[in-house]
């Protein structure tokens, strides 16, 4: 199987949330108790993603030499070509942030997790979010038991307008820039986001139909956290080790820090939303 | 089963051709399910039409040990390719809901609270209601002394929800009975 | 839907207007991005910036209300500048029918208005007719009295600065509209209309309509591909309940109600079957005795011959309008004793709700199905009731969803299609099939045992669906079709049924929808027709006879010839070949027969003297309104009849300056039952709220997120506020004016609760059909302290 990408034209996409429910129904994710004004962006809810909502439809209100514009962004995992939250993950020899390198899906192996949050804390957009009642990781998981079996993930088969599309990379790469051409032609300023950032590129590509700074939660130029390198050695001693009381020194104060600092993780992703 | 071109979660090679099934229950089995570990592998599939707005989106309903565990789009249905709005695609949560009615409920007069009851004894009893009110405010003849059979007693609403077989016989059934107060959504 | 939802894909310019279809029918957009793929442009015309707006090329904002003033301007923006389809209005409309020289129109009044009565005598609204009875035709549209010379007259008035004042539009926005949507005049070119409530819902509602369908006929936009006028019903089988007549005015497949004076099946067909002298005329609806006689067939069976009049007695006799808000208008008053509500939630989703809910406390019983413990139901448990002084018997009786029973539904594009039941349902819970056939055959034990009033049309009604424990759908799918009586068989079509009492068909509209080749709503053969513009004519069924566009004999010139040949919906091919493409509206040759079958002159009426409220469109302001009418006297509908009972009260504009108007959510359905109850959809749309605009806004001292109190003269909600760009205060001659918007979804039952924005709204309706005026009505609007 190739490896495969998903495009979001946002230009295309109405904000129905049909990719937030079926998100829910086919990882079978509970709802959560919301109340109207939980996030800015007046109808977005829930506040952010968390173990319950791996995928969220956020509402942006601009005006803009006197125009009015409404845009709608779906956020999730970017699911990288290189991804950090694999590296930073300490659980070894099988990582726990598994990738699917074929296809290019990055998802967490709930059996060998840990939920020590390092996923979080290192990935760029601090997408993952840590259940505290599983201590699991969680997180878009690229539907990656309906793709390999020939289905494409449920958030781009609910879509009612095009807005994603599941199909192999290089076709996605070509689309994005088919769309971009396409809103250029109407006086649009659209932008590609995920084919270069990161060096490598996401497996995710946006086509925002105005600048990024319409969207500004989304980091401009997203960066690996420069200590991941560091932490990286850190972990390499205990390599082979399964968690467990024995984990000592510098990489257990790690571990711990980000494991009692999952509050602090989860609402630095409230604040991106922000 | 014949597997379209866009896999399973697909119905349409099995029922082309004027087939009438009276109940759509094909086993999921593809070579493909069954290699890989997916939830639907071996669920029963069937055909259903989304009941909120007017699109008329065909959905799949996947059911096993006689639970509904998945609903998604048809991917063949002409109109909706697969895809729902978020309320089509919520649509498990209306059949696997515990606040569901599930009993029939009374309500005495100036009570506060609801009674549990049986279907034996309340057919029965709104039957008799339905009568006594019938009789009660039946009109043979108008002012001016023309026909008219009907009664302005009792009233009827609603419908929008309900199948056209049973839209049908509820029509005839309120025509039967002499009803004129018969409205519903398309009114409103 | 003239059309369908595949359709809107054929179209060059979409206007939404009455409609949130990004919202409220989210699939619609996979066809709407797809025409907009192709080069279409979209419009969207809304008081509020939508989710439909957000993908729009050209947003226009208008006061709610004030739709016919915009489209009037349109139109005569159209009219001045030629953008019209001239041949298409020669060929199909009555645009050179002469009308009476006493027809005329002033101060606000067409001729024939009865002050006292608030009706108009139609007499002279009539067209000229020839020595043979057939009306007069100038072709070339110059005569005054010719119905395009009376338009032209009567949109003059309608100047962009005046429609502009009344409506808060931007004139060199409805200049852009003018322009953009008047370009799919052009021969090969085609727009489509897709609007809903937000057009109904006023008390001129009607006229708005006929404002959307006059524009499509000038343009040449009806019974093309990517044209017609499309209303996207928002219940899954509204449009079969309506097809099914669960309404007081018609009998299924729209045959007319028996009216009091209708005293016998001869009275009743002379007075319905409409006549034509025309032989070009198709004039369908002569076939009306056909299609009664039938039905009486399907209702009362072998009883029902030609020596009773087919029990034509056995039917009731209608003295009033029983509609809606007169059902609750006589609930109150106490007159109605028992209601069987089957699935509808007027607590949330009335008019005035207040008043619906206390009407309810007038009934001694109270039967209410449904799949959940709905507002109506537990009517006595409103906060505002006291269960203590309620004297009301409720029957809440459960019922099985959509999947959990087998049956049909029709689409608003017209397509029936079957569902199947893919688990039982929960506890006790019945399907509607199975309730109606047990409480029929109580009732029919009860009157062949003890009597009673008139039991006739009970005992002897024809009512067989098999012996098991469900009853058996497709017996009565089929009786809904029909049968040759002679033979036993299912009749194919609705063209072989007769008058004489050898057919029966419960609804002719239906016929060829079970037929003898099988259950043609089961259909799943994706393939597309030759013509390929996505008619898909063998998956489902369509009323009528699998016709996917209807009126398409005027999508071709008078030879047959398409007037867009890159997207034909049919083609005549000669003689022996004859018609190819969709199921032709009447198989005739070219030429041989009108367009507009259903009409008795065949041709669709730019001027509609069949209407209650005048033959052309004219604004009139709401009930409840900020402004005077700006282009008449006449300050409202002056055909709307007016309910002034307790609890009727209306708001004036010192009291309640600001502009009102509801609508729904994507994330919400109806009366909310449906989704309130549902965790996920909660979750995205947990709470009522009110959207205003900033200025609205700053002048209350009202921040987002606030609660806010919202007031009419009929009762008061609070709701989070939602201040937004969105709204936008109008400029209406001079003067500024706030509107807000609500949400109707949320009641005081279910997981989901909130205020109902119906305890707002007023009990009056528009004057054809006393739909209610939801969309525009007047408010006040304060901070929640506390």
């Amino acid at each position: 199987m190739a490896e495969k990408g998903i495009l979001f034209d946002m230009d295309k996409c109405i904000a129905c949330r049909s990719c937030q429910v079926a998100c829910k129904q086919w990882n079978e994710l509970p709802a959560e108790k919301t109340t109207f004004f939980a996030a800015k962006g007046g109808y977005q809810n829930p506040i952010g993603l968390s173990p319950k909502t791996y995928n969220l439809v956020k509402f942006y209100e601009e005006e803009k030499d006197g125009r009015l514009r409404w845009l709608f962004r779906v956020h999730r995992c970017f699911h990288c070509v290189d991804p950090a939250c694999v590296k930073a993950c300490p659980v070894e020899p099988v990582k726990a942030m598994t990738h699917h390198k074929e296809l290019g899906i990055v998802y967490v192996n709930k059996e060998l997790c840990i939920g020590c949050g390092a996923c979080n804390e290192y990935c760029p957009w601090h997408i993952p979010q840590i259940d505290d009642n599983t201590e699991k990781s969680t997180k878009c998981t690229f539907c990656v038991d309906r793709v390999t079996n020939g289905l494409e993930p449920a958030c781009a088969k609910a879509c009612p307008t095009g807005a994603i599309t599941f199909d192999d990379y290089d076709k996605i790469i070509q689309m994005a820039h088919q769309a971009k051409k396409r809103l250029e032609a109407k006086g649009r300023h659209p932008q590609i986001y995920g084919e270069k950032e990161l060096g490598t590129g996401t497996h995710k590509i946006y086509v925002l139909p105005e600048p990024i700074e319409s969207y500004p939660d989304l980091p401009k130029n997203p960066k690996v956290s420069e200590d991941l390198g560091f932490y990286r050695e850190l972990l390499k001693p205990l390599g082979s080790l399964t968690l467990s009381a024995a984990l000592v020194g510098m990489v257990l104060t790690k571990v711990i820090d980000m494991r009692e600092g999952k509050h602090t993780l989860a609402s630095k992703e409230e604040e991106v939303t922000k | 089963m014949k597997v379209s071109r866009r896999g399973f979660l697909s119905i349409t090679g099995a029922t082309t051709g004027g087939a009438i099934l009276g109940y759509l229950g094909l086993p999921l089995k593809s070579a493909k399910a069954q290699a890989l570990g997916l939830k639907i592998k071996y669920a029963k599939e069937s055909t259903t039409i989304c009941p909120y707005c007017a699109v008329g989106c065909s959905e799949i309903v996947s059911v096993s040990n006689g639970k509904i565990i998945n609903i998604e789009g048809d991917p063949d249905h002409p109109v909706n390719l697969g895809s729902l709005c978020s309320k089509g695609q919520g649509l498990i949560q209306v059949a696997n809901n515990e606040r569901r009615m599930t009993k029939v409920l009374y309500r005495a007069p100036y009570s506060n609270r609801w009674e549990e009851k049986s279907w034996d004894w309340a057919l029965p009893e709104i039957a008799k209601r339905i009568k006594k009110t019938r009789d009660e405010s039946w009109v043979s003849k108008d002012k001016k002394g023309r026909t008219v059979n009907r009664t302005e007693g009792l009233a009827g609403l609603g419908g929008a929800a309900l199948d056209n077989e049973e839209c049908y016989l509820w029509s005839k059934l309120a025509r039967a009975l002499g009803i004129v107060y018969l409205e519903h959504q398309a009114r409103i | 839907m003239t059309n369908h939802w595949i359709d809107i894909k054929n179209a060059d310019c979409i206007m939404i207007i009455g409609s949130n279809a990004a919202e409220n029918h989210p699939i619609s957009f996979k066809w709407v991005n797809k025409a907009m793929e192709n080069g279409a442009k979209l419009i969207s015309i809304d008081p509020r910036f939508t989710r439909t707006s957000s993908r729009a090329d050209i947003y226009a904002p208008l006061r709610s209300g004030t739709d016919i003033a915009l489209m009037n301007g349109i139109i005569n923006y159209i009219l001045q500048n030629g953008l019209y389809h001239k041949d298409y209005l020669v060929d199909h409309t009555n645009a050179g029918f002469l009308v009476n020289p006493q027809f005329g129109f002033k101060d606000g009044l067409f001729s024939g208005y009865n002050k006292s009565q608030k009706r108009y005598d139609k007499k002279s609204w009539q067209y000229q007719l020839d020595e043979k009875g057939i009306p007069k035709i100038d072709k070339t549209l110059e005569d005054p009295n010719c119905v395009f010379q009376l338009l032209k007259k009567h949109l003059s008035r309608y100047t962009l600065e005046k429609v502009s004042n009344i409506t808060g539009t931007p004139v060199e926005k409805i200049v852009n509209i003018a322009k953009t949507y008047g370009a799919t005049g052009q021969k090969g070119k085609s727009g489509t209309i897709m609007y809903a409530m937000g057009t109904t819902q006023h008390t001129v509602g009607t006229q708005n309509i006929r404002t959307y369908a006059m524009l499509q006929l000038l343009l040449g936009n009806m019974g093309v591909a990517g044209g017609g006028i499309n209303a996207l019903r928002g219940e899954s089988n509204v449009q079969g309940s309506t097809d099914h007549a669960i309404l007081f005015h018609i009998l299924p497949g729209y045959l007319k109600t028996p009216r009091s004076e209708n005293q016998s099946l001869a009275k009743y067909l002379e007075t319905w079957t409409p006549k034509s002298n025309d032989p070009k005329s198709a004039n369908w609806w002569q076939h009306t005795p056909k299609y009664m006689v039938s039905l009486l067939k399907a209702f009362w069976g072998d009883r029902a011959n030609k020596s009773n009049d087919f029990h034509y007695e056995y039917l009731p006799k209608v003295g009033a309008n029983y509609s809606h808000i007169s059902m609750f208008e006589t609930m109150y008053d106490g007159t109605i004793k028992g209601l069987i509500c089957m699935g509808q939630n007027p607590a949330v989703g009335g008019p005035n709700s207040r008043k619906e809910r206390k009407a309810l406390h007038k009934l001694d019983w109270l039967v209410a199905v449904d799949l959940w413990e709905t507002e109506t139901a537990a009517f006595w448990t409103d906060p505002e009731a006291d269960p203590k002084s309620i004297r009301t018997e409720v029957f809440m009786l459960p019922a099985a969803g959509s999947v959990e029973k087998e049956g049909s539904i029709t689409n608003s594009g017209r397509w029936s299609q079957w569902r199947y039941q893919a688990v039982h349902p929960p506890g006790d819970a019945k399907s509607d099939l199975w309730i109606l056939d047990r409480l029929y055959k109580e009732l029919k034990k009860l009157y062949a045992g003890e009597g009673g009033q008139f039991p006739g049309p009970i005992v002897d009604l024809n009512w067989d669906y098999g012996q098991g424990e469900e009853p058996d759908v497709h017996r009565v799918a089929k009786e809904i079709n029909g049968y040759d009586l002679t033979t036993g068989k299912l009749l194919p079509s609705f063209g072989k049924l007769k008058d004489d009492g050898t057919t029966s068909s419960g609804n002719w509209l239906y016929c060829a929808s079970y037929t003898e080749k099988g259950n043609m709503a089961a259909r799943r053969d994706p393939t597309d027709a030759p013509n390929k513009i996505g008619l898909h004519p063998h998956w489902a069924w369509c009323w009528p006879v699998n016709r996917r566009i209807i009126y398409n004999r005027a999508s071709c010139d008078l030879n047959g010839v398409p007037y867009a040949p890159h997207k034909p919906v049919i083609k005549w091919t000669g003689p022996e070949t004859k018609w190819v493409g969709d199921v032709p509206d009447g198989g005739w040759p070219p030429g041989e027969k009108y367009s507009f079958i259903m009409k008795p002159e065949g041709h669709a009426r730019l001027f509609g003297f069949g209407l209650a409220d005048g033959p052309f469109p004219e604004h009139y302001e709401p009930l409840e309104s900020p402004m005077k009418n700006m282009i008449s006297p006449v300050q409202i509908n002056p055909a709307t009849v007016i309910w002034t009972n307790e609890m009727d009260e209306i708001g004036d504009a010192d009291r309640f300056p600001i502009v009102a108007t509801t609508y729904r959510v994507t994330e919400h359905w109806q009366a909310g039952q449906m989704t309130r109850n549902n965790p996920w959809l909660v979750e995205l749309m947990p709470d009522m709220f009110v959207e205003m605009s900033k200025s609205l806004a700053k002048a209350k001292n009202i921040k987002n997120g606030d609660k806010a109190r919202i007031i009419t003269a009929r009762g008061e909600i609070t709701a989070y506020a939602v201040v937004t760009d969105r709204f936008k205060p109008f400029k209406l001659n001079g003067k500024t004016c706030e509107e807000i918007g609500l949400p109707w979804h949320y009641g005081f039952k279910g997981l989901a609760k909130g205020a109902s924005a119906n305890v707002l709204t007023p009990h009056v309706g528009d004057a054809n059909t006393m739909i209610p005026e939801f969309k525009a009505f007047l408010c006040d609007v304060k901070k929640e302290v506390g």
